[in-house]
């Protein structure tokens, strides 16, 4: 037993250097993943912790542009065919191989974990009609059309090792079969309280600087900076905005700023003559008119509620992407703050006199949701339109807002394809089967949709990007949303620490270094 | 006293039946989860597909039915976003509320009970007046804000104690509890105090006007004129007449605890089913907020229950006959 003892000793003193530049990290969160399986549900905490432990074929990097991951190259033989060459170093958590099989297992796995998912991967699959396996590290996927997204989905999908490739939900939620390629191998889950992850000593991009996370979950704000202020943990994601300049000011703690890629947008009723909550003096509905959706887009100033109600966390906007974006148009202002031209343009739309306008946003699903409403409520009124604001918890909300209960509403999207087209679809196209999902203003343009359409078909990437630019032009020309801002994503870090702030919004601890 | 335990029982599965009812149709009137749920890029196909296999399709009442009958075979279905059954979901968390809510409970007691006897023997001093103050202080401010001003000063300022967790747990018979290890201790302090503080003030109110309305009557003088030692009259005869109504109100405010036990969890991030119901909510997540309501009932009618058994233990005049008391 002594002997025993002092062999560790010894084995403790040689690896003593080792053990003392590693470290831990400590990551409070503001939402839990809700689920191990990177499979099963499509929310943000999801495919942010997925991020940790698995990686895809590629990479979304910090603008959400697409950077090589598993795949190492990639070109594509006609139409629909693309060809990925695979890394031929990188190996599972559980020591296996990676090689193409592995992928044809993850992407066939997508179909199995959507049951019971309230918002599964398939949308990210459903172009993907034959995943075919030319040698191990060679890997040929046909889409059913031309699909210039191919590669933002994928980055979708995390490639688990074929073994697993029949493992089921609830098994990885009890922690068993999560095996990915990623910087941190899974160690425990406790649902909404705490995740730890430790370092993949042999990860294919460089071993992480952390020996193990933990992650916490603080869904409340104040505890959240509380945790941060008394040490518990090292880094916070989601700073609320109250307190940002308190922790700017604190020369402990470095604040990290991005801009979000989470547009902050006004949807009109543009299709009924009769609307519940807005109605001009003869009853009719006023939004139908371009004039008089812009001048309310002209009656607000986006730079104070930027400023004074989000507390410097957000970035105005006149278009559905971020600068730095796929598709981002230079050339689209943000409308300026002009109430004098505004009440013109209501005068001459026919409502000198403006009209009666009650307006519902959510009061619980986005940062200040009910502020920002009550703010917009009060520049409408500047300009003669009797607004009244009503918020409304996002469970309520949201359900009533889809069965078009209301007249103009607030929402919030998440260009999460990295380029407008994942905006424009769902918001702007025309309301139907397969399109416009989220159009809750019933917006119609066939002009747009059918330069929407021609985009995604197309895969050459000059000509997507103009024809996603003309898309997004005749959408904000004729105000099918009003677009407010785009949300800033924060953290709050030790001092000491780095992160770069990511539009994503995602916490990664792979990017998190000590200087 | 079997018949009355099985009338109790009765009435806890009315009550049950009588919440479910509620519950089920308040969260139908609500709204649809998957509006909340479903990412704008899904089709109508699988929008419908998902509705389909959550069973939101069917009419409310055959959604009640088939809760029900999985219910009476102990399944309380599974949360949509965690895909994972509720009823373990909660359990899981059960036992961090439970000693929350008991450290917190003992707390009252222990601070509350001697507190609220001095106040009640010397009701004149300045150290009892300061004890009342102090009372109203508890009972007037929001548990929240004091909450976020402890963590302020002890966790913030001082750094004396943790901001929230609950920090390294030990198992006792298999469930993991904080209050046997020093770390655990120094997590537990806070939200305890937290939560404790109003039970306490509620205490040392209800211990003062007891121990001063026994004071005055006719046995206290009486034992006192027989020569009976003044500690012996305080801790046999003021004492167990003062208990009787305290027992009802700490038993009924033991619920209370548990229930409001929500707020400090937030605050503290402490991993009870409080964090957890709050969630569920926001995403209507049905299968948790029903099981969470569910098993919260439960608990409710075995407390009051051990309430009444422990009250006639105290009394020995009550007794169980039939339903009434």
């Amino acid at each position: 037993m002594r002997i025993i003892a002092a062999a560790v000793l010894a084995a403790s003193v040689v690896f003593l250097p080792l053990t003392a530049t590693a470290r831990d990290l400590t990551v409070g969160l503001s939402a839990s993943a809700t689920s191990m399986d990177p499979h099963f549900y499509v929310v943000g905490p999801n495919s942010a912790m997925a991020r940790n432990i698995f990686d895809g074929l590629v990479n979304q990097d910090a603008h959400q542009q697409i950077q090589p991951a598993l795949a190492e190259s990639w070109e594509r033989l006609d139409d629909i065919t693309w060809q990925f060459k695979l890394r031929t170093d990188v190996k599972f958590h559980d020591g296996s191989d990676f090689t193409a099989d592995d992928v044809v297992a993850s992407i066939s796995r997508v179909p199995v974990a959507a049951t019971n998912s309230p918002s599964s991967f398939t949308p990210y699959v459903r172009a993907i009609s034959e995943v075919i396996v030319v040698d191990p590290h060679t890997i040929r996927i046909v889409t059913d059309g031309p699909t210039p997204l191919l590669l933002n989905n994928l980055s979708r999908i995390a490639i688990i090792p074929a073994s697993q490739g029949e493992t089921s939900t609830e098994e990885m939620n009890r922690g068993n079969g999560v095996i990915g390629t990623g910087p941190f191998r899974f160690v425990s889950w406790t649902p909404d309280a705490e995740i730890v992850l430790e370092r993949n000593d042999t990860y294919w991009a460089g071993a992480p600087e952390w020996e193990k996370v933990t992650f916490r979950i603080f869904s409340n704000n104040s505890a959240r900076v509380a945790a941060i202020l008394s040490g518990d943990v090292d880094l916070i994601e989601n700073i609320p905005t109250a307190d940002t300049r308190r922790l700017e000011d604190s020369t402990s703690i470095n604040v990290i700023k991005a801009t979000g890629n989470r547009l902050m947008y006004l949807h009109m009723d543009q299709d009924r003559e009769e609307s519940p909550f807005a109605s001009g003096p003869g009853g009719e509905n006023p939004l139908l008119k371009p004039e008089v959706r812009r001048a309310l887009s002209l009656s607000i100033n986006r730079e104070a509620i930027v400023d004074r109600v989000m507390d410097g966390q957000g970035t105005p906007s006149g278009q559905v992407v971020p600068e730095g974006y796929f598709g981002y148009d230079a050339a689209l202002t943000v409308d300026p703050y002009d109430p004098d031209r505004a009440r013109e343009m209501l005068a001459q739309a026919g409502y000198p006199d403006g009209f009666t306008l009650t307006f519902h946003a959510s009061n619980d699903r986005y940062p200040n949701d009910s502020r920002v409403a009550q703010a917009l409520g009060q520049f409408f009124s500047r300009i003669g339109v009797r607004t009244s604001v009503e918020t409304l918890p996002g469970s309520v909300y949201f359900s009533r807002a889809s069965a078009l209960e209301f007249s103009f509403i607030m929402g919030g999207a998440a260009v999460e394809t990295g380029e407008p087209s994942g905006v424009l679809g769902p918001l702007l196209e025309t309301y139907g089967e397969q399109a416009g999902q989220g159009n809750r203003g019933r917006y119609s343009s066939p002009e747009f949709d059918g330069i929407l359409g021609q985009a995604r078909a197309t895969l050459d990437d000059d000509e997507r990007e103009m024809l996603l630019k003309k898309a997004t032009e005749i959408a904000m020309g004729d105000l099918g949303i009003i677009p407010l801002f785009f949300l800033d994503n924060t953290w709050a870090a030790k001092g000491g620490l780095t992160y770069e702030g990511r539009s994503d919004g995602y916490t990664l601890p792979y990017y998190v270094s000590a200087e | 006293m079997s018949s009355y335990l099985l009338s109790r029982l009765f009435q806890t599965v009315v009550t049950l039946f009588v919440m479910s009812v509620l519950v089920f149709v308040g969260l139908y009137m609500v709204g649809n989860p998957v509006d909340v749920l479903l990412s704008p890029m899904a089709t109508p196909a699988e929008r419908l597909e998902i509705i389909r296999a959550f069973g939101l399709d069917r009419p409310v009442w055959e959604q009640y039915l088939v809760f029900v009958s999985n219910a009476l075979q102990g399944d309380l279905g599974n949360s949509f976003i965690f895909n994972q059954p509720a009823r373990h979901l909660i359990l899981q968390r059960l036992p961090a509320t439970l000693e929350l809510a008991f450290t917190a409970l003992a707390m009252g007691l222990v601070l509350g009970i001697p507190l609220g006897i001095w106040a009640g023997l010397k009701p004149d001093s300045f150290a009892s007046k300061s004890v009342m103050a102090f009372s109203i202080l508890g009972f007037s401010l929001p548990t929240f804000w004091i909450g976020l001003v402890m963590i302020m000063v002890f966790s913030v300022q001082l750094g004396w104690l943790p901001a929230s967790g609950r920090g390294d747990t030990v198992d006792l018979f298999g469930v993991p509890v904080s209050f046997l290890s020093l770390d655990g201790w120094s997590h537990l302090l806070l939200p305890a105090f937290n939560l404790a503080l109003f039970k306490i003030s509620l205490i040392i109110r209800l211990t003062r006007a007891g121990v001063m309305e026994v004071m005055q009557l006719d046995f206290v003088r009486f034992a006192r004129a027989k020569g009976i030692s003044e500690k012996r009259i305080l801790r046999v005869h003021v004492l167990k007449n003062t208990l009787i109504p305290l027992i009802t109100v700490i038993g009924l405010e033991l619920g209370s605890l548990i229930a409001f036990a929500v707020v400090t969890e937030t605050i503290f991030a402490w991993p009870g089913m409080g964090k957890l119901i709050i969630d569920a909510i926001s995403v209507l997540d049905r299968p948790v907020i029903l099981a969470y309501l569910m098993i919260t009932v439960v608990m409710f009618s075995v407390i009051n229950l051990l309430v009444d058994i422990l009250y006639s233990i105290v009394d020995p005049r009550v007794r169980f006959e039939g339903g009434s008391r």
